[in-house]
Formats: C-alpha cells, structure tokens, sequence
C-alpha cells in the first residue's frame, strides 16, 4: 500500500471516530443534564408536599387542641424536610454534575416517604398518650 | 480522493445531526429548566409556611 492511498483511508476513520465520539458525546450530555434536573424537580415536588402536609397537619391539631402534643413530631418532620432540601439545593445548584449527584437527590426525595411514615408514627404515639 | 471526500461528507452530515440534536435538547432543557423553577419557588413556599407555623406554636400563638 502506498503512502498515497494510505492517506484517504487515513481521513476516513479518523473520520468516523470522531463523528461517533460526537454523537455519543452530545446524547451522553444532553440525558446527564436533564436526568439531575429531573430528579431535583421530583425532589422539589415531594419535599413540597411533605411540608403542605405538616402545615395542613398543625393547623388542624391547633384547632383540635392538640399541636403543643405535636410540636416534637412537627420539629422532626421539617428538620428532616429541611435537611433534604439542604442536600437538594447543594447538590441542584452544582454547575458540574455526576451520575453520583442525580443519584443522591434522587435518595433524598425518596426519603421524603420516610419523614412522613415516621410523622404519622410520631403523631399517633403522642395523641395516644393524651 | 474519492474515499477523502467521501469521509468530509461524513463529517459534514453527523455535525449536522448533531447541531439539529444539540438545538431539540435546547429546547427540551428549556422545558425541563422552567419546571424546575416552579418547582423550586413551590418548595420555598411550603418550606416558609412550615417554619412560620412551627414559630407561631412555639410562641404559643
């Protein structure tokens, strides 16, 4: 094979390389950008839910009567609320993102579940022993 | 020289696709950022009330 035809076929997979780098660069990004910003809206949605239910929940307890008995119950559930959304806005706020990080907020929304079984197991301990 | 020329029409075509890719994630990513927003603004709010309803039990109003 001559220098002369080696050249084209030289052009040519450099070619295809860097074409198949460019499109699997540009899909891998756009999917990661919109994965984080995905799970930090869901994250959002459910923290915001968590907190309307403490609300709507205190309301109704201090016209029952009952939110001094609650207050305890109610400082645990938005301190776990608060310290997802900590980890939230740290993490959505990054300008860089990993894998790692939509995974974390991912977890932190999930972990809104838990606040609230853990609000309905409190607060049903406390009026029980009213 | 026909396979060079071949290669650049390669080349020409894939960055094509993906300035066409690149302008509908633009569009997607607009979409999805404007939620996220809503949402964001959403969470302060309920966060503000929660807090303002726990000071105001605390204070005994």
């Amino acid at each position: 094979v001559s220098r002369h035809d080696f050249a084209p076929w030289a052009i040519f997979w450099i070619a295809c390389v860097l074409s198949f780098g460019l499109v699997f660069g540009a899909i891998g990004c756009a999917a990661g950008a919109g994965g984080l910003r995905q799970a930090c809206t869901n994250a959002d949605t459910l923290m915001t839910g968590g907190y309307q239910l403490a609300t709507a929940s205190m309301k109704d307890a201090q016209r029952k009567g009952t939110a001094k008995a609650l207050l305890g119950c109610f400082e645990d559930f938005v301190g776990s609320l608060d310290a997802g959304a900590k980890v939230k806005e740290a993490t959505c706020t990054a300008t860089n993102e990993y894998a790692a990080m939509t995974a974390k907020v991912w977890d932190a929304g999930a972990a809104v579940a838990t606040a609230v079984a853990q609000w309905k197991s409190c607060s049903a301990k406390a009026l029980g022993g009213l | 020289m026909e396979i060079a020329a071949v290669a650049l029409g390669i080349i020409a075509s894939i960055v094509d696709m993906v300035k066409q890719a690149k302008n509908a994630s633009a569009e997607k990513s607009a979409e999805i950022a404007a939620r996220f927003t809503a949402a964001e603004a959403a969470l302060k709010g309920a966060a503000d009330e929660a807090h303002a309803e726990l000071d105001a039990i605390k204070s005994g109003a």
